[in-house]
């Protein structure tokens, strides 16, 4: 083959492997769609996003995801209570330690963004869930213990991304504020933390659509009963519903397909969320 | 009070610190303590067994079909993730096409892995009568680990591409022949130490390979188009049906060892072509 004809065969191959690998996600938009079109037309979409019951089973079924977005909405923000001043903490602490304390640090942490959802599930059971249940409480798998262990699984993406603005930060104000005479601890109270204000909440919204969308830590600390969520009882959220019900619903039910509504919804909700953190992001990074 | 705050922040920020670290050290202490007497020859070795099966016996065929599992996924991820990058930062893509490509890419990242299954379920399972296999679940996995790996290899590229491409272009050397002679060798370990880290992500996925590819319990996978079985499947199995908890404990730390050592073996890597 000559060398130009070989130029433009990979050329234009790669060209359209790449534009192939770009639309897979509208692929993955229109499949899912089209699996949840009777479902939404059997509820109507207002009927499936407001309805409080979800009997699918039955000969004809109700299908009404209300609990379950409640749920996951709940698990999610109680674990970003949870993360966000833990991970807030780490980073100010980080962002002024030596250069061999963050060497130590920062890859230990990283192990925590490394470890599988379905282990940090098996951990909050063993740990989490059996110390509720030891302290008295009818059954320890709550919406409490499923924020405690999202919570530990978002907590390393949060130290990431607020230690880089922080960093920035103190070598913007660090030298100048120490010429004025101004303390370490006042510099990181009133010059870094104001300052990273919006990459922490650029980590929030990414730490928040990151536990949006985990399936198996919480599916098994959250108890799966489709509930509204109160902070110790039980709950049941999108992925943990579509994970449970998968495997045991009849093909080309409705229930099948209320199940891929319930995924078009979730990802619709994911997707105006990265929407909103990517728009922070290239603002907090001007 | 004002003056104290300051003062308060740092033992707190320091404390919180401590917090994230002790985590990490107790999850660690916590498996190896739960899994005594367990984590044998045998149990890396041999197959499941006893009554309900899973409670003696091991995790082999389990572990074989995990580094299947990532190896599927890898080489999809590399080919989409590779042919993306390469497009956009040698390919001469418009600035429309560009944007458009990069918003692909995250959008691709943010569907959640639990969707990608469903997908998998729908369009490879029964759609294109792909059944529960390592195929589909290999897809399914790729899919979800390209956006990494794009944006990994595109930083490499890029990198490369005024020490390599624009001089090796000036000579009048073609521009695929510059990336697959100089450009692709010079990021190797960049995009080595992507495909490794991708690897252990997929590996540890349960979601994406409940409904495409991943049993409870199969033998040695005898194709492409066999169902294997998994760690993460394995695992979860074990605990939610209440089998056996050391021996889930056993299989956690053997899955959370193969994902850290790729972790390691991806830091390692990256930091060798990281010049001044």
């Amino acid at each position: 083959m000559t060398s130009r004809r070989f130029e433009s065969v990979v050329a234009a191959s790669v060209a359209w492997l790449a534009r192939g690998a770009a639309a897979l996600f509208l692929f993955v938009a229109l499949a899912l769609l089209k699996e949840s079109l009777p479902a939404l037309s059997h509820a109507s979409l207002w009927g499936f996003l407001s309805g409080s019951d979800w009997r699918p089973t039955l000969p004809d079924p109700i299908l009404g995801i209300l609990p379950m977005i409640a749920g996951t909405l709940a698990v999610s923000f109680g674990a970003l209570v949870v993360a966000l001043p833990v991970g807030v903490g780490a980073a100010l602490a980080l962002c002024v330690a030596g250069p061999r304390t963050r060497a130590v640090v920062r890859p230990v942490i990283d192990v925590l963004a490394g470890i599988p959802s379905v282990v940090y599930g098996f951990l909050g059971l063993l740990t989490i869930v059996r110390g509720f249940e030891r302290l008295g409480m009818a059954s320890g798998e709550s919406v409490l213990a499923a924020s405690l262990v999202l919570g530990a699984m978002i907590l390393p993406f949060i130290v990431a991304v607020c230690e880089e603005a922080m960093r920035d930060a103190v070598a913007r104000y660090g030298a100048a504020s120490l010429a004025l005479g101004v303390g370490r601890d006042e510099m990181l109270l009133r010059l870094v933390l104001p300052a990273s204000r919006r990459a922490i909440l650029a980590a929030a919204v990414s730490g928040l659509a990151r536990a949006l969308g985990e399936t198996m830590a919480v599916m098994m600390v959250a108890g799966n009963s489709p509930l509204f969520p109160t902070l110790l009882g039980r709950t049941e959220t999108i992925p943990s519903l579509i994970a449970l019900e998968m495997g045991c619903a009849e093909v080309d039910s409705l229930h099948v397909s209320g199940l891929y509504a319930a995924g078009f919804v979730l990802t619709v909700l994911l997707f105006a969320l990265s929407l909103v953190a990517h728009r922070l992001r290239g603002r907090a990074g001007r | 009070m004002r003056r104290a705050l300051p003062a308060v922040v740092r033992a707190a920020s320091r404390f919180a610190c401590g917090v994230a670290f002790g985590l990490v050290i107790a999850i660690i202490a916590l498996l190896v303590f739960e899994s005594r007497g367990v984590l044998t020859a045998v149990f890396l070795t041999q197959p499941p067994s006893g009554l309900p099966i899973g409670r003696e016996g091991g995790v082999g065929p389990a572990i074989l079909g995990s580094l299947l599992l990532g190896a599927a996924a890898c080489l999809f991820g590399l080919l989409l993730g590779l042919s993306v990058a390469l497009h956009l930062v040698f390919g001469r893509p418009s600035a429309f096409e560009a944007a458009l490509l990069h918003m692909a890419v995250r959008v691709t990242a943010g569907i959640p892995s639990i969707v990608l299954g469903l997908f998998g379920a729908a369009f490879l399972v029964s759609g294109l009568r792909m059944g529960l296999s390592l195929l589909a679940a290999g897809i399914v996995l790729g899919i979800m680990i390209f956006p990494f790996i794009e944006v990994r290899a595109e930083e490499a590229f890029l990198r490369e591409r005024t020490r390599l491409f624009v001089p090796s272009l000036a000579l009048g050397v073609g521009r695929y022949a510059t990336v697959f002679r100089l450009v692709v060798p010079a990021c190797l370990p960049d995009l080595a130490s992507a495909a490794a880290q991708a690897a252990g992500f997929a590996m540890g996925a349960t979601a994406p390979v409940m409904f495409t590819g991943a049993v409870f319990y199969s033998s040695a996978p005898l194709g492409p188009l066999s169902p294997v079985t998994a760690l993460p499947m394995h695992l979860y199995v074990l605990v939610t049906q209440g089998i056996s908890m050391d021996h889930a404990a056993a299989t956690a730390l053997v899955l959370v060892a193969i994902v850290l050592i790729l972790n390691a073996a991806a830091f390692l890597l990256s930091g060798r072509t990281r010049r001044p």
